[in-house]
């Protein structure tokens, strides 16, 4: 009788580890599981290089629950060794925006088209506690985790803006500080 | 031999227990913390720095790189002004007034069951409040219905369950202020087949 007793207290307290580590791990292993689909969207696979996301369809699942009305742009960041440098053009009346998200999917810095300093908007990305050249030209953002993903916004509420918009979401780019 | 299945059965009875109660309190402690207006509901953590783990695991199963409120405020709903889940077998008319005052841009988009659109030939997911028709007294209705109706109209497809997100961009302060009893759109069963 005692061996059974402690055997249901055995159980429930593993059952509790687990349950902890199970609601933990999961943002991390979710936002990890689309981070890497997101990189092999680049040629070769690429970390810290932009993906520009086709018009968002049915056909679109990289990420659940995506606007059809938002032209998307992917930027899988590593800052371990090195910053990132970030230039985004805005473009004119319609919503914009560069938001930055964590490993376990905390939002933890966004510019939008009412809030950028510049256009384009001129950001560089540094881990934490890593030595950086401050040229002043851009704004400063600290990584709370080395990996990541940027994302970039445009509103697109006109189907005869497409093209433009989708020429300026073109030009912006992201890549590596020497 | 005894023994070994003895603890073999405590880890599978304890994956069991602790998995699926992850699971379930996820969508329980996280549905205890969500804002309610009528048939819409939204969260004030999404995407934020301050948000618990059930919150974050919540958020990375249904609203993965969600933004913070004080860039988007997300209204969920999946069900209607009654509380009756929304599914393709029912048709519906979502009737709202102009939400011009809450934002410049605000949209409103129907997925299916799986979170992702809802594919259709005319491939319509959303309106927004650029490409909506709205009536001579400035206020709109929305069909949702997988069949085509005139006006305003929303393809739901062959879903068990769809669900609606009207996103408020770059929100006023008095939306964020005032979740629970600003004006959204009311959602209303017409007919179910």
């Amino acid at each position: 009788m005692k061996n059974w007793i402690k055997l249901i207290v055995i159980t429930l307290l593993l059952a509790a580890v687990i349950h902890v580590a199970t609601v933990a791990v999961l943002p991390y292993g979710i936002t990890l599981y689309t981070l890497l689909g997101m990189q092999h969207r680049t040629p070769g696979g690429q970390m810290n290089m932009i993906y520009q996301a086709p018009p968002t369809t049915a056909d679109s699942r990289d990420v659940v629950r995506p606007s059809p009305d938002l032209l998307y742009s992917i930027c899988v960041y590593e800052v371990s060794d090195k910053p990132l440098h970030i230039i985004a053009p805005i473009p004119n009346d319609t919503y914009w925006s560069m938001s930055f998200y964590a490993s376990n999917t905390d939002n933890f810095f966004v510019v939008n088209d009412r809030t950028a300093k510049s256009n384009p908007a001129d950001i560089l990305l540094v881990g934490e506690n890593m030595p950086y050249h401050d040229t002043g030209n851009s704004e400063v953002v600290i990584a709370p985790s080395n990996m990541g993903v940027i994302l970039f916004r445009i509103l697109v509420t006109d189907e005869s803006k497409l093209n433009d918009l989708m020429q300026v979401q073109e030009q912006a780019y992201c890549s590596l500080v020497d | 031999m005894k023994r070994i299945s003895k603890y073999l059965l405590v880890v599978m009875v304890a994956l069991a227990l602790g998995v699926g109660s992850a699971l379930l309190g996820v969508g329980l402690i996280t549905e205890k913390d969500l804002i309610r207006n009528g048939a819409w509901y939204t969260g004030l953590t999404y995407g934020s720095e301050q948000a618990g783990m059930y919150t974050r695991a919540a958020i990375a199963i249904e609203a993965l790189f969600a933004l913070n409120k004080s860039e988007v405020i997300y209204y969920m709903a999946d069900t209607d002004y009654a509380g009756q889940l929304l599914r393709s077998s029912c048709d519906y008319r979502i009737e709202g007034t102009n939400l011009d005052t809450y934002s410049s841009w605000w949209s409103i988009t129907v997925y299916g069951g799986d979170n992702f659109l809802i594919p259709n030939e005319q491939n319509r997911y959303s309106y927004t409040n650029k490409n909506i028709e709205y009536d001579e007294n400035g206020n709109f209705t929305i069909f949702l219905s997988s069949t085509p109706k005139t006006g305003n109209w929303l393809p739901t497809g062959n879903q068990k369950k769809i669900t609606l997100f009207l996103r408020i961009y770059n929100p006023a302060p008095s939306v964020y202020e005032n979740l629970d009893t600003i004006e959204l759109p009311h959602i209303i069963t017409e007919e179910c087949k």
